[in-house]
């Protein structure tokens, strides 16, 4: 089930007449819960399946397509992949194998970096959520209180404005705007550095998160965390763009659909300050699927940093997957896949539980 | 609902909306102007998207409208040429997309039970994947070039018109006038696309219009990425990523990025507006956040 | 007595995409004080519309003139923040759909409160005693147990008397109740009108009760005015209108009641044709094309009021036909 289906979904359910009085009140629903991260695994496995599907049988020949330029020629070297991977067994076989390397976080060598997969992305990995958390805090910063101000001036010149502004946002390609802004902020005007998280030859801050600028913050060097803020703030505003445009978009939408229901009308007719209806009633009837969309633009954004990152030199799991899809480094593409892929069900998931936690009609399941 | 019958979409409505409507009228003739350069681009192009000359990485003048690039290929006519490429795949995938996803919906909704219930799962799994990154993926296994970026593309694209075709022929499956054709005798798949299919016109095209811009900006991200379309053929995302390499050539994806933008923009807007008059009911519901 | 409402010549034009339309044309109304007024006609009539437009509570595009007086006050027209006083304070609404009115994500105690702490100036603790005294005083079993709950976690009949109880919150001296049984099942509609009853006589507040259900009428209400398509065609006491209907419209609709009263022979007659939408509504008396008493004349002049004594009226022509009319 997708969001924008539950979202209908949630007016039916929670407008059945007659429903019995609850003692007990639990958090949220634990069969709802259990029924999501359910279909999350399944995804889960499907994802691996893809990817295994992509790595071991597509390829003509999968052992020449994981193993590097000089390995191919070496027949033995050959021989050796196809022994070590079960190359001639039959295709479950192969899947159990390949699933059980992955629970081992087997994902292979790397041919550019010669280390295991696994380790490149969990070195890269803290990068990518820094630009990613950034970037959707931005979004959520400006882009619902954009939506708000469209919505409450419906059909009036700063609504069409916004809704052409924010249908243009929707339009643009973030590595597009990316490489502009690089050439504009840097190039012509020399405002923000030409990209990396630090300086040149700037010492990154003792690793407790590996996000630079909260373990700057966290190990007290100011100077440090001024640098990378300094670092971070365009390619996070230039990520952030498609999900300022989504939330605007979807803010209008779903204020507007609060605003003609009855429980607002009711509000009024009780005799509260406009802003308080707003405030309490509205905003509050707007919140879930103002969550929703905010994290489906986070898993956008990990998705779109393939793009971005390395137009701006961002040492994180796009730029790796981006430099390993031009280097054709096949083992180290599959890993950052999955874990992108994972990444982004997950938070679809967690995005789900949220709403049920938001809206209290969820929570009585079915 | 039941019973309800959408009028298939007529020129005149299109006309309908255009009127009294400058900002559509405008959309509408980017989009079809788009169309127009593709089609005609051997005879607009004022040089060959291919012909290099000793003028490397010079900026718009009186001969090189949008300056040239690395090599000295005039970016006017690759830009052109571009069009071709983008414009084509994009048509492709989504005329190719809708109608496997007509097939899947179709199937699915008129069947119902564990046919409709296996199709549909499948196809919320294949919804759940981001784009980009089993894009990346499958051009990774199957080698970069065109053809792999389309499949991988496709693979992609039909769920969204799966679901909606599933969704209408479920709701006109029971409904009073596809009784009545069966009371007639009609066959059942005969009834299906005779009676159901114009009801899915307006709807179809209205989400095709917009997922034709989607479809373009996904190509051009593929091909960014060094995925897609290969040198030297000329394409969009790849004359972009280019300008990652010349920092100081702003020409070289300024104009292919002013492309993508007015081609996608102008379809979204054509979509927007074609979905209050071809689809009232709003079927289509608004985009899903971000694909 | 004075009246605590009254409503003199109220016109309400609404936005359409062609244009303004007259919705509410000229309405009379007057509720005196600790009655019930009930007011009944076909959905669309324009019944909500007018109590809307008496708060205030319309889009700010409608048009609104004529005179609607609380206590003597004239409120059309009123400045958004002293209207803001009026409402819930002084004069409060309960919806249609208890479901709908009441916030789904906010609890019951702090939809209870909010308006209590805004317009009476009590603190946290005070409106939450408050909330639960009124939440008893609409017979709600555990009230200080509901104030943490949400509206989904009871049933319909429970929310209304929510509703209700919010709407006692301020002591208003008016109460609109916009067809409150409506949405509810029937076993339920009773203890809700009761209860609406029982508050008239204890509290001394005003009702005004707008409904179609004509049963609801000659069981609970005072006085009666029947609305058809944006003006009040009959009005008086609910026993005299309900039991000598003068204007055919109610004629029409009492004889469309099948009520265990009428006579075995006449059955059930429904009027023919449809109300008129708003907007396109029939020259002089909107009711000339269903009428089965029309004369000529009622297609062209909109047929003034009649009065009988100083309670009932109706807007028909004495016409020679009116004699034999209402046997």
């Amino acid at each position: 089930m997708t969001n924008a289906e539950k979202t209908d979904g949630r007016q039916t359910d929670g407008r059945r007449r007659g429903a019995l009085p609850r003692r007990r009140r639990s958090p949220i629903s634990v069969a709802f819960v259990v029924r999501r991260f359910l279909a999350t695994v399944v995804l889960c496995l499907a994802v691996t399946f893809v990817v295994f599907l992509l790595s071991n049988v597509i390829p003509a020949d999968p052992a020449s397509a994981n193993l590097g330029d000089a390995a191919r020629s070496d027949p033995e070297a050959v021989a050796a992949f196809r022994a070590k991977y079960h190359l001639d067994d039959g295709l479950l076989t192969q899947y159990g194998e390949f699933l059980q390397r992955l629970a081992h976080g087997d994902l292979g060598t790397s041919i550019q970096t010669q280390q295991p997969v696994l380790s490149d992305l969990a070195d890269r990995a803290p990068a990518t959520a820094e630009l990613a958390i950034a970037a959707v805090f931005m979004a959520v910063l400006v882009g619902v209180p954009l939506g708000m101000v469209s919505a409450l001036k419906r059909d009036r010149p700063a609504d069409h404005l916004l809704r052409t502004v924010s249908l243009t946002g929707m339009s643009v390609p973030a590595f597009w705007l990316g490489l502009l802004a690089l050439q504009l902020f840097y190039y012509r005007l020399g405002w923000v550095p030409g990209g990396g998280r630090l300086p040149v030859g700037g010492e990154p801050p003792p690793s407790v998160t590996g996000m630079y600028t909260l373990d700057a913050l966290l190990t007290g060097r100011l100077g440090t965390f001024t640098d990378a803020v300094h670092h971070l703030i365009l390619p996070a505003l230039i990520l952030a763009t498609p999900g300022i445009a989504l939330l605007t978009r979807f803010t209008r939408a779903a204020v507007l659909d609060v605003i003609s229901e009855d429980y607002v009308r009711a509000a009024t007719a009780k005799g509260l300050k406009r802003s308080t209806v707003l405030r309490r009633y509205v905003l509050r009837g707007a919140t879930p699927l103002v969550i929703t969309v905010s994290g489906l633009a986070l898993a956008n954004v990990f998705v779109a940093s393939v793009l971005v990152e390395q137009v701006f030199s961002w040492s994180g799991l796009g730029s790796y997957a981006y430099q390993s899809a031009v280097r054709l480094d096949f083992p180290a593409v599959m890993g950052a896949c999955l874990c992108i892929t994972l990444v982004y069900v997950t938070i679809n998931l967690v995005v789900d539980v949220l709403y049920g936690v938001v809206d209290p009609r969820i929570r009585v399941g079915s | 609902m039941i019973g309800a019958i959408a009028r298939p979409p007529r020129v005149s409505m299109v006309a309908r909306a255009a009127r009294g409507n400058p900002l559509f009228a405008s959309a509408l003739t980017v989009s079809v102007g788009w169309l127009v350069v593709a089609l005609a681009a051997p005879l607009i192009a004022p040089a060959s998207p291919l012909a290099q000359s000793p003028d490397l990485l010079v900026g718009p003048s009186a001969q090189h409208w949008f300056g040239t690039d690395e090599l000295g290929r005039d970016v006017l006519s690759r830009l052109i040429w571009g069009a071709r490429v983008s414009v084509t795949i994009a048509l492709i995938v989504v005329l190719a997309s809708s109608l496997i996803g007509a097939v899947v919906g179709g199937v699915a909704g008129y069947f119902g039970g564990w046919v409709d219930e296996a199709m549909m799962r499948f196809t919320d799994l294949v919804f759940a994947f981001p784009g980009v990154i089993l894009a990346l993926a499958v051009t990774a296994a199957l080698g970069p070039g065109l053809r792999n970026a389309v499949i991988a593309v496709l693979i992609l694209s039909w769920p969204p018109y799966a679901r909606l075709v599933r969704g209408q022929v479920l709701m006109l499956r029971g409904s009073e006038f596809v009784m009545m054709a069966r009371l007639r005798g009609a066959s059942a798949p005969r009834t299906l696309l005779r009676d159901i299919a114009p009801n899915l016109t307006g709807p179809m095209l209205v989400m095709a219009t917009v997922d034709v811009g989607e479809k373009i900006l996904l190509v051009a991200a593929i091909s960014f990425l060094g995925l897609g379309v290969q040198q030297p053929t000329a394409d969009w995302g790849s004359m972009i990523a280019t300008g990652t390499q010349y920092l100081e050539a702003w020409w070289l994806p300024t104009f292919p990025g002013l492309a993508i933008v007015t081609v996608v923009l102008a379809n979204n807007l054509l979509g927007d507006r074609l979905r209050d008059v071809l689809d009232p009911r709003g079927v289509t519901g608004d985009r899903r956040p971000g694909r | 007595m004075t009246p605590v409402l009254e409503i003199r010549d109220l016109r309400v034009k609404m936005p359409t995409p062609r244009g303004h339309v007259t919705v509410v044309d000229g309405v009379d109304l007057t509720a005196e004080p600790e009655s019930i007024a009930g007011i009944a006609g076909e959905s669309g009539s324009g019944k909500t519309i007018t109590m809307l437009a008496v708060l205030g509570l319309l889009p700010p595009d409608a048009i609104v003139e004529g005179s609607a007086r609380l206590a003597g006050r004239e409120l059309i027209g009123l400045p958004e923040r002293e209207l803001r006083a009026v409402r819930g304070r002084r004069m409060a609404m309960i919806f249609q759909d208890p479901l709908a009115s009441l916030h789904p994500m906010l609890t019951i105690g702090r939809q209870l409160t909010d308006h209590m702490r805004a317009h009476l100036g009590l603190g946290r603790a005070k409106a939450r005693a408050r909330a639960v005294e009124l939440l008893a005083e609409v017979r709600l079993p555990d009230p200080a147990g509901m104030l943490d709950r949400h509206p989904h976690e009871f049933s319909g009949g429970m929310r209304q008397r929510v509703a209700i109880a919010m709407a006692l919150a301020c002591e208003p001296e008016v109460i609109i109740g916009d067809e409150p049984t409506t949405a509810l099942d029937v076993t339920v509609q009773a203890g809700i009108l009761r209860l609406l009853d029982r508050l008239r006589r204890e509290s001394g507040v005003t009702v005004v009760l707008v409904t179609h259900d004509l049963g609801v009428m000659s069981a609970l209400a005072d006085t009666l005015s029947v609305f058809y398509s944006g003006r009040v065609v009959e009005t008086g006491t609910a026993g005299t209108v309900l039991r000598r209907p003068r204007h055919p419209y109610t004629a029409g609709l009492l004889a469309a009641l099948p009520s265990p009263e009428a006579k075995v022979d006449q059955g059930v007659r429904p009027i023919p044709g449809t109300p008129p939408v708003p907007g396109d509504r029939p020259s002089g008396c909107a009711f000339h094309p269903r009428c089965p008493h029309g004369v000529d004349q009622c297609a062209v002049e909109v047929p003034a009021p009649v009065e009988l004594d100083d309670r009932h009226r109706f807007a028909c022509p004495p016409d020679p036909f009116a004699a034999g009319r209402t046997s």
